[in-house]
């Protein structure tokens, strides 16, 4: 909970920083800002995609690390399921590539990746930092959570190993909050485009 | 403190240890197992069946104790690897070190060599302890030893009753686990002591109200630490049997309590007593299956251990004795048999 509160934490830090270098605040601000501490539509952009990777990223490793130790400790003492541990200790692994495809995607459709990013403006590049959110954190979320239902899935199995299919379907209820946020920023993405 | 009051730690540093204890609890003994156990024709086969359960017993082995206590060794190795507290570690061996001071004490007290009677299962070596046992030196010990040392030699030099050396050392050992547990904020094993110490004064006080004897042991020999202080224990003491069991219903050991005194009315032996104390403890432990992460289930297991090789000894002993299975089977915990 303590880390789950650090990298809120340094979400919302990361956020305020955005806001306060972005032009049109440096501007209103003091004279002296210096210019490196501006930031464009490109670097927004690019932070957008970033926190998305990041973040959802993030969740999968914590994720993958629950349920990848209680697997570790089940076939420590000889337990055979290799096959339904793995299941469910790649079941987090999800939220890290919802991620990147939302990163891509706001590579792509921003032009950055293409290199012409004459059009994008400051406006268009907080769009593309907004959008990147909702992956972002449902994603980080999500994956902590569902590692630690499918660590108790994989304690479950050890024990059941036939109640296999209960574990992952609880854990696959988790995962479709880390759905609902990529189809989110998908959804966004497709507007800003136009 | 009551079982609505536990709460799991979601400590995630345990989600290795509760896998793999998770596995091993596959491996407990079951009911199945005893009763293979109980319809051994005699000891040497029950040795033979305990090697196919997964006892380390060997060919040349003749005698149970070795094997019980590399048993008990090897769930105490696993403890020390997997907790990722050091306190738990110390209460949960720290057991061993009283066990065997009580031990070295009373050997010391009335001439007799009880080395044998300890186990090398501490965190201080038998060899130390006896050393500073009969040397009175006790300047290498830890405190909470030196102190129950000191205790129970007082006690010991006012009364000269060997028992005042065992409550002696009782009463540090779970003034300090209470201490220790206290510290690591951990509701389940704090909860688990108080249910132990106030079962344990429970027998006690039955024991005493049974035997007809005075208050002033009814203070000795009260442990620290439970829910149930010596003055409710005084209070109640010239109840009747029959009300006795209803003066502890507001307490989660009522029904155990009731039973155990209707037993002990129809048998007139305490065996049924520590048998339905001995399941309500493991009911709780099995509570544990509730967390996921954490160091309940680890200790559970350690404890859960602790009993199954106590039933173990109870089987291999009547064996060893020939005594009918029924009687063997009376000694067992249920959830055994």
């Amino acid at each position: 909970m303590a880390r789950l509160k650090r990298i809120s934490g340094c979400s919302v830090a990361l956020f305020a920083v955005l806001v306060m270098a972005t032009p049109a605040f440096a501007q209103a601000g003091s004279e002296s800002s210096a210019s490196w501490f501006r930031f464009g539509p490109v670097t927004l952009s690019i932070a957008g995609a970033a926190i998305a990777v990041i973040l959802s990223g993030i969740g999968s490793a914590v994720g993958i690390g629950y349920a990848g130790r209680a697997s570790l400790g089940a076939m420590s003492e000889g337990t055979k399921d290799f096959a339904k541990y793995l299941m469910l200790t790649a079941l987090p692994g999800t939220q890290g590539i919802y991620g990147f495809v939302a990163a891509f995607l706001v590579l792509l459709w921003s032009g950055i990746m293409a290199g012409d990013t004459a059009a994008l403006t400051v406006d268009k590049g907080w769009q593309f930092f907004c959008a990147s959110l909702p992956v972002a954190f449902a994603g980080l979320f999500s994956a902590i959570q569902q590692g630690k239902v499918c660590a108790s899935g994989v304690n479950m199995t050890t024990k059941q190993p036939t109640e296999v299919g209960k574990a992952l379907v609880l854990g696959v209820f988790v995962e479709f909050y880390a759905v609902l946020g990529l189809l989110i920023t998908i959804l966004l993405l497709i507007s800003i485009r136009g | 403190m009551d079982l609505s009051e536990i709460t799991f730690k979601d400590d995630t540093r345990y989600a290795y240890a509760v896998g793999r204890v998770r596995a091993l609890e596959t491996k407990l003994f079951t009911r199945a197992d005893f009763s293979r156990l109980l319809e051994a024709a005699d000891f040497p086969q029950a040795l033979r069946l305990l090697a196919e359960l997964g006892y380390p017993v060997s060919e040349e082995i003749r005698e149970y104790e070795p094997v019980l206590e590399a048993e008990q060794r090897a769930a105490l190795i696993l403890l020390d690897n997997l907790s990722e507290d050091d306190g738990l570690v110390e209460i949960f061996r720290r057991r061993y070190d009283y066990h065997n001071l009580k031990v070295l004490l009373k050997g010391k007290h009335s001439g007799q060599e009880l080395k044998r009677a300890t186990m090398d299962l501490g965190l201080v070596s038998v060899d130390d302890l006896a050393e500073a046992v009969m040397g009175e030196e006790v300047g290498e010990l830890p405190e909470t030893l030196a102190r129950a040392m000191a205790g129970a030699e007082a006690a010991f030099a006012e009364s000269n009753a060997p028992q005042e050396l065992d409550v002696a050392v009782d009463k540090e050992q779970y003034d300090f686990m209470s201490q220790v547990l206290r510290r690591l904020e951990n509701s389940f094993l704090q909860t688990w002591l108080i249910w132990e110490v106030d079962l344990q004064n429970i027998k006690t006080f039955l024991r005493l109200r049974w035997l007809d004897e005075n208050v002033k042991l009814l203070e000795r020999d009260m442990l620290p630490g439970g829910s149930l202080g010596t003055g409710f224990f005084r209070e109640i003491r010239e109840e009747p049997l029959d009300v006795l069991a209803q003066t502890f219903t507001m307490t989660p050991y009522g029904k155990a309590v009731a039973e155990g005194i209707s037993q002990l009315k129809a048998k007139k032996s305490f065996a049924s007593l520590e048998r339905i104390c001995d399941d309500l403890l493991i009911q709780f432990l099995k509570r544990s299956r509730e967390a996921s992460f954490g160091a309940e289930p680890v200790i559970a297991y350690l404890l859960l251990k602790e009993f199954e090789i106590r039933a173990v000894r109870a089987v291999l002993v009547g064996k060893l004795n020939d005594l009918p299975k029924e009687k063997i089977r009376e000694r067992l915990p249920s959830e055994y048999v």
